[in-house]
């Protein structure tokens, strides 16, 4: 599967990208979609991946375990889901989740 | 942790750094020329000024005898303490415990509080009444016991004799101890 | 931070310190002339401020230009920057702040512990420094056996050992080397 043909591709606005491929990082790390942040740039014409995320602790897994389970994550359903060609991901991981009610900003 | 790292975090543990003085520093002595800036740039524009034209702020402040004396005043501490942390050698006595996983480093008035306290503990008096002056090898711990209650000096020296192998300290230091001729009366 | 940078610092200070005593010199010549100087017989140098009348203002403002730039740019090129990177791989890296967080979360029942921070420092920037600040008159021996534990623990959770530093201090600093008292 290259997803260069045109007929069934997927195709999504980059802000839609970043969503999806944060969301698929923050589930490997255990924490809610939306504490992750998604930045994208171009890899030779492929997509390189950023994302920067807190990582939640009592899963049964070391944190970099699961940072590196993220970043698979991303490179392996990411372009299917985004019909985007990606080319690297990186995870950065940023610090606890804490399970705490959240603060309104 | 290896000797390399050890080492060089020794050097640089060694001296504070003054930067945190001298961004402060520069903000202060910024601070009067911006007012005179902000004054000099209203007259410029004839607008009213917040206090005076920066000219009459001058003569003011070298006329009035009090805003003179207090300036300069002002001046002089700043100036002093300025050149005393310039010259300061802010260098901080530490020891080291030993550790495997990592280094570990205790200011020594962490070190002389757990000496004096382990040598009140010993004599069953209150953590203040021990006092500990702490240098590179040596400790000299001071005990003021109370009154009708003698303390022997070899256990204060024991006590604290385990607690520097306890703690594992290095560079190793040896503790002398002295019970006070003048004691406290109650606890 | 440079051997370099230490002594700039230094000098910086040095500086400051002899501008502000000058400026308090300047504000009190009447005097340092009264007591000190005509008794002995030396004169003070006149300086020449009268004539500054008209640049002054303008001479003012590009003063306090600069002293505003030096000033942000000493501010803001401090280098401290955020607490850093811990751990660094290709495909993944992690902020101190995550250990700082675990080693906050197991030091927090620890009455004794006030304060722990952990950042990066040091030239590569991955030894990882963690300043655990204590009560005073604090158990060090079980100080150091919690602050281990929580190490231990987060190296666990981690799935790596960092290189760690742990500087235990009360916070309050002696500033000159030799002997310290303590009550």
């Amino acid at each position: 599967m290259d997803g260069t043909s045109p007929a069934g591709r997927v195709s999504l606005s980059s802000r839609a990208i970043e969503r999806t491929l944060g969301a698929l990082a923050a589930e490997e790390l255990g924490v809610p979609a939306d504490t992750s942040g998604v930045r994208l740039h171009d890899a030779g014409g492929r997509l390189g991946v950023a994302v920067t995320a807190p990582v939640a602790l009592g899963r049964g897994r070391t944190v970099l375990a699961a940072a590196e389970a993220a970043q698979r994550r991303v490179l392996a359903d990411g372009p299917t889901l985004t019909g985007a060609q990606i080319s690297t991901a990186r995870i950065r991981v940023t610090g606890l989740h804490d399970a705490e009610p959240r603060r309104v900003r | 942790m290896n000797e390399r790292m050890r080492s060089r975090y020794g050097r640089r543990m060694r001296h504070r750094s003054r930067s945190v003085a001298v961004s402060i520093a520069l903000w202060i002595a910024a601070l009067p020329l911006v007012y005179l800036a902000v004054e000099a740039v209203l007259e410029l524009v004839g607008a009213p000024a917040l206090w005076q034209a920066p000219l009459q702020v001058v003569e003011t402040v070298t006329g009035t005898e009090a805003l003179r004396f207090g300036v300069a005043a002002a001046a002089v501490v700043i100036g002093l303490v300025l050149l005393v942390l310039a010259f300061a050698p802010g260098r901080l006595g530490r020891h080291e415990l030993a550790d495997e996983r990592m280094l570990v480093v205790v200011d020594d008035d962490v070190l002389a509080g757990a000496l004096s306290r382990a040598a009140a503990s010993t004599a069953g008096v209150e953590r203040d009444r021990a006092s500990t002056s702490l240098g590179r090898r040596k400790a000299d711990v001071s005990l003021r016991p109370t009154s009708g209650f003698a303390v022997s000096r070899e256990d204060v020296d024991r006590a604290t004799e385990r607690e520097l192998e306890r703690l594992a300290v290095r560079p190793s230091v040896r503790a002398r101890s002295r019970i006070e001729q003048a004691g406290v009366v109650g606890r | 931070m440079t051997r370099s940078n230490r002594f700039l610092n230094r000098l910086a200070l040095l500086l400051l310190g002899v501008i502000a005593l000058a400026g308090a010199a300047l504000l009190l010549r009447p005097e340092i002339e009264q007591y000190l100087l005509e008794p002995a017989g030396l004169m003070v140098p006149s300086l020449g401020l009268d004539q500054l009348g008209s640049i002054l203002p303008i001479a003012i403002i590009v003063l306090a230009v600069l002293a505003v730039i030096v000033a942000l740019a000493v501010t803001l090129t401090r280098g401290r920057g955020a607490d850093g990177t811990a751990i660094e791989q290709d495909a993944v890296s992690v902020d101190a702040n995550l250990i700082e967080g675990i080693l906050r979360r197991e030091l927090d029942g620890e009455g004794e512990v006030l304060h722990v921070r952990l950042r990066a420092f040091g030239k590569k920037g991955r030894t990882l420094l963690a300043e655990v600040q204590v009560r005073r008159g604090a158990d060090l021996a079980n100080v150091h056996r919690r602050v281990s534990a929580a190490v231990a623990t987060a190296d666990e959770l981690l799935g790596e050992a960092p290189p760690v530093v742990t500087h235990i201090t009360t916070g309050l600093r002696a500033r000159l080397a030799g002997s310290t008292r303590t009550h």
